[in-house]
């Protein structure tokens, strides 16, 4: 058995040097995987570059306020036109799955006015390319690897039968079983091999840390090669025509990575619905516009609540003082706090509820793990909108003892404002639960397969 | 003789269990498309609507105030959804549908769907046209692939035409015959769907929606010849099944998967989108420093200044009739404006010419070509977007010039107290917003017009030639 | 009890049709036994009965005493099988392919070996390095015959050996197949051939409509005698 399998082996080996159709499918995975590999890193080196570029326009801002109040400054004026960005910085894997970071803005400009209709503004992105998608490693892998798979598999058995070559390999003394594990082995090697190659160039060419995730991006796709395998092994053992093989399975291919998610998405869309963004928007204009007609007692009153370091300060009089006004902006933003958490757990459990059902689908559960290997997924800009918003205190923490001690804001006063980056980072949670899916799905198909195997006729004729 | 062929074909393939099982699956998700998204277009709607009234009202109900502060209260405009987008989510999913609107100031609009859902969504929607540019291709390639090549395996084109046929008569009743199997598969499952449309669309139809909905469904029987002249010719063309097949399912997965990304990507690498930071800074920049650099607003402004004195003959600005703090803040945003304008249209062009190279590219792929002509009638594409954003900003400039004039005509110079009555708000016209015509969304997308028609055109003119030219047996 | 090749009420059933109705048969090493009859008279499958190709409906097929059925990889190295049509591994050359196939059985042949079993089923020393997809079918057929030769095997399971091969070819095929007769190998073989059957076997078959219709040894009759039988049965 060992010995006819390596007969076997170098045999499809001297087939693959000579068929050309098997050549030219590997040579259009690798060179698709060295295309997504290229644009996705084109992709992240925009971001970090635009990420850069926003300390210019930080610079030419804290230029301007210096030129326009060119002695002291009342901290309120700074407050309300000067600009700081809260950045959300790739992690060296982004490139290889660009994931959600490109329909979600990675940075945020804040000023110190009420945070909440800032943190939903979006980036200038096109909505063709976003409707699109990125053509980044992980497309390769998730959507075309499959194809890869399929397209060298589909008639792995009947192509013999219909030529005519099974009967003579048969009269020998192996079994049917050995001939096609063989075959399958082959296979599976070219395309772990493939896979690997293309990982090793990703990392190399984008930068990427070669740390934990190289065996996570292996071992996941080894999986999910696994997994496609599995779903060609239950055709091809229903010895079905070439035809038939590559109509069905080029049907799953369609029902898993196509289908089933975006049937996932509308079910988690339609049972999930978010409102509470619009609605705490709209809430959050009339909170902070109220202020303006509120007595300035009752807004420092309440205030002061959060603030008692600032009561003793000295009182407002006149029609209008900043700190006043900065005060009942943050009331403003206090007054949807509740309803923002309810925005972000609705948000959660759509993400939650959505990610519990992909696991029907093996590419859906694949790309979730590969984005959360990179850090490029919903969890990690939500992660990025909380920290924006700390920062946001940390802004207020800098400029209240300004505004309430009547202090000056002096040009020396700008080092010391507070800055932001956050690094998005993997999730390992996220993995560890995909990676579960993915195995589990893997053996699933091989039962199945097996189970079709058990059912189906031994005979050749 | 084609007739009696094409009924041959019609009844073989109606008796095709794979016709009939693929038919049955298409036929079924295509109704689960069209009443998902009737739900979600529900939803979405009615979503919006409120949000729209509840904004709306909240402007109108508004007590007495200094204009100014009006201006900054600002106003909100919901993208409304499109009659015909459950057809086609289009860019929908992916483009913001609040726009905040106030003086001064041009902000993104926002809560996009795509910023609200996990990964999953960028796999693709389940829409009409998703099953439409999709799936009966494939439902075409799977039931013709073989229909030439097999006759040719089992020798019963032979026999054909030793009959006295001619191999451009037998292709002629083939596209016939399986036009005619196709046909009763999808016009009734377009017709029930058309019926949702319009119930949808509580049975109120205007004359360009109808025109948008016939176009919509001409379009797509184009789509579908393009696929089926070029399946049957791949048959023809072909000597095995297996290499028909292979190579049709090859193009599909060409044209309907890679290519698009392809060039999508290519697009965007070429052209460079500026942030939203840079744009308000360049925007920022012009206004307070002149457009031409050399126009610093100060200067400007005391120009104009002058200008008013000399106008109602007085030498301080308090004599002035007028308020001139509403007249300087007019000025201003008329001046910003213009400068958002022009740093808005070049953003605009920057997605034009972004996704000019997938357009181009349905010279090549009508796949392509299908997609732009659906989402442009669907009112889902991204002209349709930038046209409500356009509207949006036309709205926010006349509210806040509006305003301006009040505070200009019925305030005094350097007054921050007095209140305007409520009346002036109430009484103020909301936002709403009209699709652009029919004729204007074709005309965004002229190449892909004329790539579908030329390959339907060239298909339908060459069909037989080409069979006649490259036919062996 | 040194039968090679034996069928015990062997019979297969497809559906409501015997293509195989019970059949009782042996073969003893050396002996070469043609199976005559029309077209789907059921000779094919006999064969792939005893190649395990299909499965019986009743009776049981044996190759070197072991059942069939019941061994379907272990009865393979005791008999070799040249198809009526030799479908080779056409991107593959003639030495490869024989190399691929006799290794598969477990031999290890060296090159000279396996070069001189090309030879020796009579392949053209300059077509041993070339892509079978360039061969003729006569060449094909002697690929095959170089991979039984190579097995050295006790049964030869011939289907339709010599049809569309031109007449030298056919009587080289002939003499080959008594040799090896004379080394010890059993032959079974379907044919419409009746000449040739009648020159090369010990033993002959006439089958119809699934059934074995009559048996008789090779000498008790001469070639225009067999045919003029052999007609007869079809006739009724």
């Amino acid at each position: 058995m060992k010995k006819a399998l390596k007969t076997l082996l170098y045999t499809e080996w001297l087939n693959f040097k000579t068929e050309k159709s098997l050549l030219l499918f590997a040579l259009l995975i690798l060179l698709a995987g060295g295309y997504g590999i290229y644009s996705g890193r084109a992709e992240i080196q925009r971001q970090r570059a635009n990420i850069s570029h926003l300390d210019t326009l930080y610079q030419d801002n804290i230029a301007e306020l210096k030129a326009k109040y060119p002695d002291t400054a009342d901290a309120g004026d700074i407050g309300y036109y000067h600009a700081v960005f809260a950045t959300h910085m790739p992690d060296s894997w982004a490139a290889l799955s660009v994931g959600q970071r490109d329909a979600n803005p990675y940075y945020l400009k804040l000023r110190l006015v009420a945070v909440h209709n800032q943190l939903y503004s979006s980036e200038n992105t096109n909505p063709d390319k976003l409707a699109t998608g990125s053509f980044d490693l992980a497309f390769v892998l998730v959507f075309l690897l499959p194809l890869f798979i399929i397209a060298i598999c589909f008639n792995l058995f009947s192509a013999e039968k219909e030529r005519g070559t099974l009967a003579l390999v048969l009269s020998q003394p192996i079994s049917l079983s050995t001939f096609l594990l063989g075959k399958l082995l082959f296979r599976f090697g070219l395309v772990v091999l493939l896979v690997a190659l293309l990982i090793a160039a990703g990392v190399l060419f984008t930068g990427a840390q070669a740390d934990g995730r190289v065996l996570i991006w292996l071992s996941a796709t080894t999986l999910y090669s696994m997994f496609w395998f599995g779903v060609c092994y239950a055709f091809i053992v229903l010895k079905k025509s070439s035809a038939f093989n590559a109509i069905c399975l080029l049907g799953v291919w369609l029902l898993l990575t196509i289908i089933a998610p975006a049937v996932i998405n509308v079910v988690s869309q339609i049972s999930q619905p978010v409102t509470e963004g619009m609605a705490l928007t709209l809430k959050q204009r009339e909170e902070v516009h109220a202020g303006w007609d509120k007595p300035k007692d009752e807004t420092f009153k309440r205030f002061f609540a959060h603030y008692p370091q600032y009561r003793n300060t000295s009182p407002v009089t006149g029609r209008f003082a900043w700190k006043w006004y900065f005060a009942f902006q943050e009331l403003g933003d206090r007054s949807v706090e509740s309803l923002y958490q309810t925005y972000l757990s609705k948000l959660q459990s759509r993400a939650e509820l959505a990610n519990r059902l992909c696991m029907v689908s093996a590419p859906a559960t694949l790309q979730v793990l590969l984005n959360a290997a990179g850090g490029t997924d919903l969890q990690s800009h939500l992660g990025f909108v909380q920290s924006a918003r700390q920062f946001h205190h940390r802004l207020k923490a800098y400029y209240y003892p300004f505004l309430f001690t009547d202090k000056p804001f002096l040009h020396a006063d700008y080092d010391g404002e507070p800055r932001h980056i956050y690094q998005a980072r993997s999730d390992a949670a996220a993995i560890n639960m995909a990676m579960l899916t993915l195995l589990a799905i893997t053996i699933i198909v091989f039962v199945i397969a097996t189970i079709i195997q058990c059912f189906t006729t031994s005979e050749l004729k | 003789m084609i007739k009696t062929l094409a009924q041959k074909e019609l009844v073989s393939a109606r008796r095709d269990k794979r016709f009939v099982l693929l038919g049955a699956i298409i036929v079924l998700l295509l109704m689960v498309a069209a009443v998902s998204g009737v739900v979600s277009y529900n939803q979405l709607s009615a979503e919006r609507t409120m949000a729209q009234h509840a904004a709306d009202h909240d402007f109108k109900s508004q007590p007495a105030r200094h204009p100014h502060r009006m201006a900054h209260y600002g106003s909100y405009a919901f993208r409304p959804k499109s009659s015909l987008s459950f057809f086609d989510f289009g860019l929908d999913t992916y483009t913001g549908t609040m726009v905040f609107m106030e003086a001064h100031q041009q902000n993104s609009a926002n809560f996009s769907a795509v910023q609200q859902s996990g990964g999953l969504l960028r796999f693709g929607e389940m829409t009409v046209a998703f099953v439409l540019q999709w799936l009966i291709p494939l439902l075409i390639i799977f039931l013709t692939f073989n229909t030439f090549t097999q006759e040719k395996e089992q020798e019963t084109l032979k026999v054909l035409l030793s009959q006295g046929l001619t191999v451009a008569q037998i292709a002629k009743a083939k596209l016939q015959g399986y036009a005619q199997a196709l046909a009763l598969i999808i016009v009734p499952a377009l017709l029930v769907a058309s019926l949702l449309l319009l119930l949808a669309n509580g049975l109120s139809a205007d004359a360009d929606f109808l025109l948008r909905l016939l176009i919509f469904l001409t379009a797509y029987l184009v789509y579908f010849f393009i696929f089926l002249a070029g399946s049957i010719l791949i048959s023809a063309l072909n000597q095995h099944s297996r290499s028909a097949l292979l190579l049709l399912l090859g193009i599909w997965i060409m044209a309907c998967v890679i290519m698009p990304k392809v060039t999508a990507n290519w697009g965007s690498l070429l052209y460079q989108t500026p942030t939203k930071a840079e744009m308000d800074a360049t925007v920022h920049h012009a206004a307070s420093h002149g457009m031409n650099g050399h126009d610093p607003q100060d200067k400007r402004t005391a120009e104009f200044t002058k200008g008013l004195l000399a106008k109602y003959h007085v030498d301080s600005v308090s004599q002035l009739p007028v308020n001139i703090d509403g007249l300087v803040m007019a000025e201003g945003e008329a001046y910003s404006s213009k400068v958002y304008a022009q740093e808005f249209d070049k953003l605009a062009d920057t997605y034009h010419r972004q996704s000019s190279v997938s357009e181009w590219a349905g010279l090549l792929n009508p796949y392509l070509a299908i997609r732009y002509v659906s989402m442009a009638l669907a009112g889902t594409d991204a002209a349709h977007y930038v046209h409500f954003l356009k509207a949006a900003e036309d709205y926010r400039y006349r509210l806040a010039q509006h305003l301006n004039h009040l505070h200009a005509t019925q305030l005094h110079y350097h007054d921050k107290e007095t209140r305007l009555d409520a009346s002036n708000w109430k009484n103020y016209p909301a936002f709403t917003y009209h699709e652009p015509s029919v004729a204007w969304a074709l005309g965004r997308h002229l190449v892909s017009v004329v790539a579908l028609l030329l390959w339907g055109g060239l298909l339908y003119f060459f069909f037989t030639r080409l069979i006649t030219q490259y036919f062996t047996l | 009890m040194a039968f090679v090749l034996e069928a015990k009420n062997l019979s297969k059933n497809y559906q409501d049709k015997q293509a195989l109705k019970p059949l009782n048969l042996q073969l003893q090493p050396g002996e070469i036994y043609s199976l005559l009859g029309p077209n789907g008279a059921g000779k094919s499958t006999t064969i792939n009965l005893f190649l395990g190709f299909i499965a019986p409906t009743g009776g049981m097929a044996l190759i070197n005493n072991l059942e069939v059925a019941q061994h379907p990889v272990e009865i393979k190295r005791y008999l070799a099988y040249i198809p009526e049509q030799v479908v080779l591994y056409p991107n593959l050359s003639g030495f490869e392919n024989l190399s691929l196939l006799s290794s598969l059985a477990g031999f290890n042949y060296d090159a000279d070996l396996l070069n001189g079993f090309l030879l020796r089923s009579g392949l053209p020393a300059e077509a041993i390095n070339m892509r079978t997809g360039a061969y003729s079918k006569g060449m094909r057929q002697k690929v095959g015959i170089a991979a039984a030769l190579a097995k050295r095997a006790k049964v030869l399971l011939l289907d339709e050996p010599t049809s569309g091969l031109d007449p030298k070819a056919s009587n080289e095929f002939s003499e080959l197949l008594l040799q090896l007769s004379a080394e010890g190998t059993a032959v079974f073989m379907a044919t419409h051939d009746i000449f040739r059957a009648r020159e090369v076997s010990s033993r002959i078959g006439i089958m119809k409509a699934g059934q074995l219709v009559h048996q008789l040894s090779s000498n008790e009759l001469d070639a225009h005698q067999l045919e003029k039988l052999y007609l007869n049965y079809m006739h009724d």
